[in-house]
């Protein structure tokens, strides 16, 4: 490899970078960027219109179906620990207790 | 759009920098005043110019020889010897033909922190600051990069 010559020609690539004009800015540069920003923010808009929409229809219908998962979920633990406590009672307390209990 | 020109080729300096406003617009919320926005907005077009060059991996297996007989013409009329006339030979519009080549088939980090420290002069630290990096690091990956150049370059020559 000629040292001499690649010394050059990276000089001379790096005078030619240098003496690189930097590119014009096109005259709708500006415009397109804003209208390009402000699609996304109608499209940010639109979604958060939707979602309240949909949440404010179905919120009646949400609560409800809250409530009512709530109140069977406490009823089935209240179901559960009976079960528990009665067949500790009845003297399979070992078995009972090591199976059923995380 | 100074920041991308210097980064990807002119025809598509717009683009990303367009690319990187728009990002900048949506990532405005982590701009936590830490740094100069000026810097944030930098770290963010060096990113997209990444990006940019990730995209186009493809073009690193681009053979010098489709660069065309211009190309090959250029490097013949490489003096080699020392030569204080090189200004002429640099103004030539086949030096930023195989300038582009020959940077493409760098890795996009590669390609960025060599044209900040070695092509623009950048100080390290600012230039580690822009890449998230130690100045020990930039040093490092910048020897490492235009030693990759020349390697390039060399391949070129053989």
């Amino acid at each position: 490899m000629d040292d001499r010559r690649l010394d050059n020609i990276e000089q001379a690539l790096l005078c030619h970078h240098r003496a690189r004009q930097s590119a014009q800015v096109p005259s709708d540069f500006t415009a397109r960027v804003m209208r390009e920003v402000r699609q996304k923010a109608e499209r940010g808009a639109d979604f958060l219109d939707v979602f309240s929409l949909v949440a404010r229809r179905f919120a009646p219908v949400g609560a409800l179906a809250a409530t009512a998962a709530c109140g069977y979920a406490q009823f089935m633990d209240k179901v559960f620990n009976q079960a528990v406590l009665s067949l500790s009672m009845h003297s399979t307390a070992g078995i009972t207790l090591a199976g059923l209990m995380p | 759009m100074s920041i991308t020109s210097r980064h990807v080729p002119q025809d598509r300096a717009a683009e990303v920098a367009h690319e990187t406003f728009v990002r900048a617009f949506e990532r405005l919320g982590t701009f936590k005043g830490e740094s100069p926005f000026v810097h944030w907005l930098t770290r963010i077009a060096l990113r997209r110019c990444a990006d940019f060059w990730r995209g186009r991996a493809k073009s690193r297996e681009t053979v010098f020889s489709a660069l065309g007989t211009g190309a090959r013409e250029w490097i013949e009329s490489i003096p080699d010897s020392s030569d204080s006339g090189l200004e002429v030979h640099a103004e030539r519009s086949e030096a930023g033909v195989i300038l582009d080549w020959a940077m493409s088939q760098l890795a996009p980090d590669d390609k960025l922190v060599l044209t900040m420290t070695h092509m623009d002069g950048q100080a390290l630290s600012d230039v580690a600051e822009f890449m998230g990096w130690s100045i020990s690091k930039v040093k490092v990956r910048s020897h490492r990069a235009r030693r990759k150049l020349r390697d390039v370059l060399g391949r070129m020559l053989d």
